[in-house]
């Protein structure tokens, strides 16, 4: 059927009606002249609508005269009636030619550079290597795709803090890879003291190397020196040598820390109004552009945004390039809403316990937990105490 | 001629023959062959002719009597010297033979 249907395309065909009380005989004289009729249609009775080959509807002619019908064609289609609609449009013809043409010739540059996968590296950077090895917005395709294999290699040579670098043609968009080294800490030589990180009390030393200035049980401050990064050793002659080191070893002490959240017995919530307004906006690269807008708001109230984005055709749009925005603005009224001081309560346990994670470090956990809390002028002071005890030796 | 249910000497001859040398009877006999999908198509092999159509009726003459389809929003989607492909909602099929002309009249 589909073959059927191109061969009618590509030979033209015609949307004809026949009108007779004998319309169906005048098919059955059609078929038995090799004429093929599809997409028959009854209109009414006597009425006909088919399809038929537009070089066999001629056979059609005495069959009509036999069978009292009429015949009327309604529609030429195909691509030979559609190939002479468009030739008599020279103007339109050549239009269209011209914009295919600008089109090739347009999509046959690089347009965009893109640089991806760079986290300390700037991407300006990048492209300015690139713009100098012959990759920049406007450099023809032909010249630059066959270049590729010697533009990685050219482009790892002058990124040295890059260790895998690739580039993608994706259209008029070369799409460039980089994948940084991550190198790591540089390692301290030398000698070096230890101090105390934190203010704590000392539970525990552990000395590897240095001489330790504090002792157990002694309350230390942040910046206290621990462990003095110096070695003595005495001879067998009596002689003492002190030499430098590099201190090491842990000093264990507990540690505190407080959280304090205020809670506030009164609060102002938001209540969606009346007034609202969309705005209609196209993005394209960096520039916003304002389509329409309908509805307003009260000039000076408090309003809220809400914002919703389309990307315009995902498939050919891969960079988000052009994105059609919705942005809907509705006011807003503030409301006072009272709070009880167990709800309160709930919501600062809540608050702190979600920053103990934050407030310790990692890889140590609370030994003991205090809480209080008190109300004051219409507000819930909550305070956390949390005890620790790790290691608070850093290098000075 | 209408010969639904009645079998003349040559056609008995070559029943007996299709069915001794397994060849298709519809060859053989110059039988129609009605291919029915579901209730969305009929496609008719080896008619011999339109007789009437209408949204709710198609007749065909083939070989052994006249075709009845019944239907709803029914349309010829294609009509050739041997085979007719007919769409729309099919509610019966039948063979008019003894009914004749009549069963496919526009006033029947």
């Amino acid at each position: 059927m589909l073959s059927q249907r191109l061969n009618a395309f590509f030979q033209g065909y015609l949307v004809a009606m026949v009108k007779g009380a004998r319309s169906e005989e005048l098919l059955n004289r059609g078929i038995a002249g090799g004429v093929v009729f599809w997409d028959i249609e009854k209109k009414a009775p006597g009425t006909i609508l088919f399809k038929v080959h537009a070089r066999k509807y001629p056979k059609l002619r005495p069959f009509f005269l036999r069978t009292g019908t009429t015949g009327k064609i309604l529609r030429k289609k195909g691509w030979p009636f559609l190939w002479r609609r468009v030739w008599r449009k020279k103007g339109w013809l050549l239009g269209m030619a011209l914009f295919l043409s600008l089109l090739l010739t347009l999509s046959s540059f690089i347009w965009f550079v893109e640089v991806t996968g760079v986290e300390t590296l700037d991407p300006t950077l990048v492209r300015d290597h690139l713009a100098v090895l012959g990759l920049a917005p406007g450099v023809p395709r032909r010249v630059i795709v066959p270049q590729r294999d010697w533009l990685i290699r050219e482009l790892r040579i002058r990124l040295p803090e890059a260790v895998w670098v690739t580039i993608r043609w994706q259209g008029v968009v070369a799409e460039v890879v980089v994948a940084e080294k991550r190198l790591p800490p540089p390692v301290e030589e030398g000698p070096r003291n230890l101090v105390a990180g934190k203010d704590g009390l000392i539970t525990e030393i552990l000395l590897v190397e240095g001489t330790p200035l504090v002792r157990v049980g002694e309350m230390v401050s942040r910046g206290d020196l621990l462990i003095l990064g110096e070695a003595t050793r005495v001879h067998l002659d009596g002689s003492v040598e002190k030499k430098k080191v590099k201190a090491a070893g842990e000093v264990r002490a507990r540690v505190w820390y407080e959280i304090e959240v205020d809670e506030p017995l009164a609060v102002l919530e938001p209540r969606v109004g009346d007034g609202k307004k969309i705005v209609y906006r196209l993005r394209v690269g960096n520039r916003l552009l304002t389509l329409f807008s309908h509805g307003a708001v009260a000039p000076g109230a408090f309003v809220r945004q809400d914002r919703a984005v389309k990307e315009v055709l995902p498939g050919r749009n891969s960079l988000s390039l052009v994105e059609l925005i919705k942005d809907t603005y509705q006011t807003v009224e503030w409301t006072t809403v009272q709070v009880t001081p167990e709800t309160a309560l709930l919501k600062a346990e809540k608050k702190a316990e979600g920053r103990i994670g934050t407030v310790l470090p990692a890889g140590v956990k609370p030994e003991k937990v205090l809480a209080d809390w008190r109300v004051q002028a219409g507000v819930l002071h909550y305070r956390l105490i949390i005890e620790t005890k790790e290691n608070i030796a850093v290098p000075d | 001629m209408v010969n639904v249910g009645r079998q003349t000497l040559k056609g008995r001859f070559g029943a007996k023959l299709a069915e001794y040398l397994e060849l298709p009877s519809d060859v053989v006999l110059n039988l129609p062959r009605l291919v029915l999908t579901g209730d969305r198509q009929l496609v008719v092999e080896n008619h011999r002719g339109l007789k009437l159509y209408s949204q709710t009726e198609v007749c065909l003459q083939t070989t052994i009597g006249l075709l009845t389809v019944g239907g709803e929003e029914l349309n010829i989607k294609l009509i050739t010297a041997d085979q007719v492909e007919i769409d729309g909602r099919i509610i019966r099929v039948e063979w008019n033979g003894a009914r004749g002309e009549e069963a496919c009249s526009p006033n029947a």
